[in-house]
């Protein structure tokens, strides 16, 4: 078969194939994206790999440093530090992917919203910003956790909550931007309703520049849910997270003595979140409309 | 003078806005504050209950209290604290100052060292340097104040045993200038790692940006000395957008003195709002939820006007 040349520069030319040779040539994105599935892997598959149940309490080999039998220890009632490593894992991915969307969903209709609209609605809607801009997350969402309880699904649904400022900024800017092209036009002027103009036709053309921001939604939340665990008000034990194993450092026979127990679940903490930052950075320079010509 | 008014009063209703929402959320808190004054083993009649109630106006309209609420905080009076009785602004008053000191000892090093660093590098791009540094700050940036704290803490209190644990001074010796320095260098070198990376990388990229600036050809086509270009034309323009970045990284400061506090003992209002939390102590929690939206709008505010002094074009925005 003879291949047509014009059909063959066609493919490659594609924004999507360009955007993935920019991405390939940082090797540092790469290796986020190496190192981000690993774990996601590790996490996935953890009933798998590990070799005892993560919330088996077994006294008689509690406080044991890394062995062949348990190679990462265990904790101070025999749980097996590499089996909750992974466990966490599982959890924290689930709190920052979830909470992500939530943000994110928030943030996209109220920045859509915010930026088609204009006037007063703009108005009202980025004073509100502003207001919950004021205090960082952590302050708002630790008084709230207080009196709504612990557990997973609150957690998530508060991080969500309360993240979503910066998403709607952006959003908000750029359906500014858009709002005023023939294509909105053309759709509103075929009688289009606002919600499918904002959201059918406009979107579709924020995304690009939102995908990198939400990589960093994705960190917040991890970073947010261990914070919160790590001061004793987000994931309740016996569920193992990356936070609530890294909160036993606090006393400081275990942060002197056990450091198998708190290393773990600190590196893991590190490495993703250094991970998800490398693949942002990437896909921004990727994504950057500045280099789609 | 137009900008600088209209920044200042943009900020009001905003802070007001705030002060709403501070005492809805705590509204929300199940509970009542009449519980602090029940004895348990004694109980307490419906009848008292109902009066005291009465007593307290907390069978009023929300907007009324919250009104009444807002005239106390103007005159200074904020409650007080569940947990022991103590006068809320007294508290506060004893305990920011330290914070501060804190805070204010990490941003300091923080923005010279990243704006310096930020510099240097920004002039050798894509030498060792420059990539030694920028894989560095990756890892300032991903690193979160509470594992940068318990690694500070295990290295150099624990295991080396060069500086002290936690608190602000040694207890049992007479206070000196030298021993609460090495109390401050942990807790406000944790504080400072993040922001160290976050100023040096936008300095970095707002040196790269000028650098292709036209008045830098310009003065190149003048026949400027390469020294005077760079001190005079190129490093004058490319801190400006820094100024911006060092002002909004208050929120992200005092988060991160939440978790540093409370990991280094530090008795400032970052562990007393964790402890307050912990407890239901709403008062306390109020009157530093209070303090931390003062702050941060007031930097919003000199950030903006400070701006506007160094650099007249936006004024006319």
């Amino acid at each position: 078969m003879i291949k047509n040349p014009a059909l063959t520069n066609l493919k490659t030319n594609s924004p999507n194939a360009k955007a993935w040779q920019r991405f390939r040539r940082h090797p540092l994105a790469l290796l986020g994206l190496f190192l981000f599935s690993l774990i996601c892997l590790l996490a996935l598959f953890a009933p798998l790999i590990e070799r005892y149940e993560p919330n088996k309490i077994n006294l008689r080999d509690k406080f044991q440093p890394p062995s062949a039998q348990h190679f990462l220890g265990t904790d101070r009632v025999g749980r097996d530090i590499w089996s909750r490593t992974l466990h966490g894992g599982r959890i924290s991915l689930l709190v920052g992917f979830a909470a992500a969307a939530v943000s994110m969903l928030i943030g996209i209709i109220l920045g859509g919203l915010s930026g088609y609209y204009g006037g007063w609605v703009d108005m009202l809607l980025m004073r509100f910003t502003d207001v919950i801009m004021t205090f960082p997350q952590v302050v708002i969402i630790l008084t709230v956790a207080t009196f709504v309880g612990q557990g997973i699904v609150n957690v998530i649904l508060l991080i969500g909550l309360f993240s979503w400022p910066g998403t709607a900024r952006l959003v908000r800017g750029q359906v500014l931007a858009l709002r005023e092209e023939q294509f909105v036009l053309a759709a509103q002027s075929l009688g289009a309703r606002d919600s499918s103009v904002i959201f059918k036709h406009i979107m579709p053309s924020v995304i690009a520049p939102l995908l990198a921001s939400v990589t960093f939604a994705i960190n917040g939340a991890i970073l947010l849910e261990a914070g919160l665990s790590f001061l004793g008000v987000g994931i309740p034990l016996p569920t193992a997270s990356w936070g609530n194993m890294l909160e036993t450092a606090r006393s400081l026979d275990i942060l002197q003595d056990g450091p198998w127990m708190w290393i773990p679940p600190a590196l893991m903490i590190l490495i993703n979140v250094l991970a998800v930052n490398f693949i942002g950075d990437g896909l921004r320079d990727a994504l950057d409309p500045k280099h789609m010509a | 003078m137009q900008y600088f008014l209209r920044r200042l009063l943009i900020n009001i209703p905003v802070f007001f806005a705030v002060t709403l929402l501070i005492y809805a959320l705590i509204n929300l808190a199940p509970g009542d504050p009449i519980d602090f004054f029940v004895n348990e083993e004694v109980g307490i009649s419906r009848e008292d209950l109902a009066f005291l109630e009465e007593q307290f106006g907390l069978n009023d309209p929300f907007m009324l209290r919250y009104g009444k609420w807002l005239m106390n905080i103007f005159q200074g009076d904020l409650g007080f604290r569940f947990k022991n009785g103590d006068d809320v602004a007294e508290v506060l008053r004893e305990r920011l100052g330290r914070t501060i000191l804190l805070m204010g000892s990490a941003l300091l090093v923080a923005s010279i060292g990243g704006i310096l660093l930020g510099i240097f590098i920004g002039l050798r791009q894509y030498s060792s340097w420059d990539f030694l540094l920028t894989t560095l700050s990756f890892i300032g940036i991903s690193m979160p104040a509470f594992i940068a704290g318990i690694f500070g803490l295990y290295i150099f209190s624990v295991k080396l045993g060069w500086l002290p644990s936690g608190g602000m001074r040694t207890i049992g010796q007479p206070a000196s200038f030298l021993d609460s320095l090495r109390h401050l260098i942990l807790p406000a070198g944790t504080l400072a790692i993040l922001q160290i990376a976050t100023f040096m990388r936008y300095m970095r990229f707002s040196v790269l940006e000028v650098k292709q600036a036209d008045f830098i050809r310009t003065a190149k086509a003048k026949g400027l000395y390469p020294h005077q270009i760079t001190y005079r034309h190129l490093l004058r323009n490319a801190i400006l957008p820094v100024v911006t970045v060092i002002g909004l990284a208050l929120p992200t400061l005092v988060a991160g003195a939440l978790f540093t506090e409370t990991i280094y003992s530090w008795p400032g209002i970052g562990s007393l709002f964790v402890d307050a939390v912990l407890v239901r102590d709403y008062p306390m929690v109020m009157g530093i939820m209070l303090v931390i939206a003062l702050v941060v709008l007031l930097a919003n505010l000199i950030t903006d006007l400070l701006y506007g002094l160094i650099d007249p074009r936006i004024r006319l925005e």
